[in-house]
């Protein structure tokens, strides 16, 4: 499946990514208040709109 | 760089696999928004909002669309698009970790022709309906919609789809650059002649086309088709988000494009397909814009959906090639193409039978995509904790530490079937008969859950105590130095 040229790209970027120094801002998790100000924002927005058309 | 790509798919499908490093990410936080909105505005959201109107009002439909593209799109976000994003790695090479690296390529070939073939044949019935409808409001004709002249016209979609994709996949950039923005203003102009031409009331008062007798039962089959369009972009929001530079951009543009664009364009669908009283969006545009601007309408609709078209069976077929190894590869391009296209071809002679059932359709989706969701945002965020070894994704069969048993990890699978068997008993996609329960529930939703349990608990009964797939020793961070992963691998 794989090509030479394939294998030593691979190897290369592997390379990188697994230096100690390297960062990439990527990794880093989404931040926990994003998950808060999803969390939050969704319950209101259903909430809300079952209030206001749900067939009750 | 066309005919390169054609005459070297292969070499373009293999590069794609590899990982990006951070100078290659080229998107952030509105370079991402721009893509989302120019998938989330195509002629599908028109196609998804009219279904919507066969069972629900506006105020209802406005309700089940949020809420359901809300849940999906959070949920299909998440699992792919955070996971892409954090390593750099395309979807598929990273779902190596859930089905297995032969899983995977399982789960390809037979998923990607088959939403292939869906998707292109109601595109292409769309194309189809679309010159029809203009040939019957300038010259007067009286074509039927599922005619002779439609069957011709959507095997025409199909072969220009054909001969566009053979020549390269250039019209991807014309979808940005050209159709997305085109799109978005032709509904921005239908919902303006809407409300101009029909008053908040008349609107609110306008009666669902096909209803069911109870109105929660109509509810709850609105929210379905809306969880299933979030659902829907499951196939390749992981792909794209690998190229955006940090988790926020990888996030949050799909509740500005994939989220709030959709729910937009749905809407405006759905207020058209009420006002009108049809489902088919190639109805509309004559009624709503007279015969110039209807005639100008489907026009570039028709347009629009060989762009899509081709767009999408250009990502489906390299995600094939991938998938498929060298028995694929040998296959010359055209060939490659025509066969991608051919179960379309085939489609089309019965174009009611799935255009017209659209909605059955987009419960098919829901039916495969949920459960797809729900495994793999449990695998990745609950049994391995956000750490994956790059290297490792690499690695052989049997060498790397995502081994499963042959290549297969079928605990992966038995959670996908028991979540799509779920999704069965509540709501039949072949005829859109629903159980008791499915209006308090839903069919997706149980079909995530019963996934994510059945997925969590095989997992740790049964797969880590076997010493595979890598669960038992995480990894100790996401980008360890080579010689700690070396240790960690023996």
């Amino acid at each position: 499946m794989e090509t030479a040229d394939f294998r030593r790209e691979l190897d290369r970027r592997l390379a990188v990514i697994e230096d100690p120094d390297h960062h990439d801002p990527a990794a880093d998790d989404l931040p926990r208040a994003d998950w808060l100000w999803l969390l939050i924002g969704s319950l209101v927005l259903i909430v809300a709109s079952l209030a206001w058309g749900y067939p009750w | 760089m066309v005919k390169q790509e054609a005459d070297t798919s292969s070499t373009a499908g293999e590069f794609t696999e590899l990982p990006v490093l951070p100078h290659e990410r080229l998107w952030g936080f509105w370079q991402f928004t721009s893509v989302n909105v120019g998938l989330a505005i195509a002629t599908w959201a028109f196609l998804t909002g009219g279904a919507i109107a066969m069972f629900v009002g506006v105020k209802t439909a406005i309700v089940a669309t949020l809420i359901g593209n809300l849940i999906g799109v959070v949920l299909v976000a998440a699992a792919t698009c955070l996971p892409s994003a954090k390593y750099g790695v395309e979807q598929y090479t990273l779902l190596r970790t859930v089905f297995g690296l032969n899983g995977v390529r399982a789960l390809v070939a037979v998923m990607m022709p088959l939403a292939e073939a869906g998707w292109n044949a109601v595109l292409a019935i769309m194309f189809g309906r679309a010159v029809t409808n203009v040939s019957n409001a300038v010259f007067g004709t009286d074509f039927d919609p599922n005619g002779p002249m439609v069957i011709g016209m959507s095997l025409l979609a199909l072969l220009l789809g054909w001969l566009i994709l053979v020549r390269g996949p250039v019209s991807i950039e014309w979808v940005n650059k050209i159709v997305a923005p085109a799109l978005a203003v032709l509904t921005v102009v239908m919902l303006i002649v809407l409300l101009a031409g029909n008053s908040v009331a008349e609107l609110s008062a306008a009666k669902p086309l096909d209803a069911f007798a109870q109105d929660r039962l109509n509810f709850a089959a609105a929210l379905e088709l809306s969880f299933a369009t979030g659902f829907s972009w499951w196939t390749i929001m992981g792909n794209l988000a690998r190229l955006t530079r940090t988790q926020r951009a990888a996030f949050w543009p799909n509740m500005v494009g994939i989220f709030f664009a959709s729910v937009v364009a749905g809407m405006v669908g759905t207020m058209a397909a009420l006002v009108l009283g049809e489902v088919d969006p190639t109805v509309w545009m004559v009624p709503l814009g007279g015969v110039v601007l209807g005639v100008l309408a489907l026009l570039f609709i028709a347009f629009a959906n060989l762009t899509s078209m081709v767009s999408q069976t250009y990502s489906g077929g390299l995600a094939i090639i991938r998938a498929g190894g060298s028995a694929v590869r040998r296959i010359p391009w055209p060939v490659f193409v025509a066969l991608l296209y051919a179960p379309s071809a085939i489609v089309v002679f019965w174009p009611a039978a799935l255009y017209d059932n659209f909605f059955k359709f987009v419960a098919w989706i829901g039916l495969v995509m949920a459960p797809l969701t729900a495994v793999y945002l449990t695998d990745f965020f609950l049994l391995r904790r956000r750490r994956i070894v790059v290297r490792e994704l690499y690695q052989p069969e049997g060498t790397s530490r995502y081994s499963f048993w042959f290549g297969v990890n079928p605990a992966a699978f038995l959670a996908v079937g028991a979540g799509a068997l779920t999704y069965f008993l509540l709501l039949n996609p072949i005829t859109f008969e629903s159980d008791a329960i499915f209006t308090y529930t839903s069919a997706s939703l149980p079909a995530f859950v019963v996934t994510a349990v059945v997925h969590a608990v095989l997992t740790v009964v049964w797969v880590r105590p076997a010493g595979k797939g890598g669960y038992r020793e995480p990894a100790a961070a996401a980008t360890v130095p080579k010689q700690e992963v070396e240790e960690a691998i023996g």
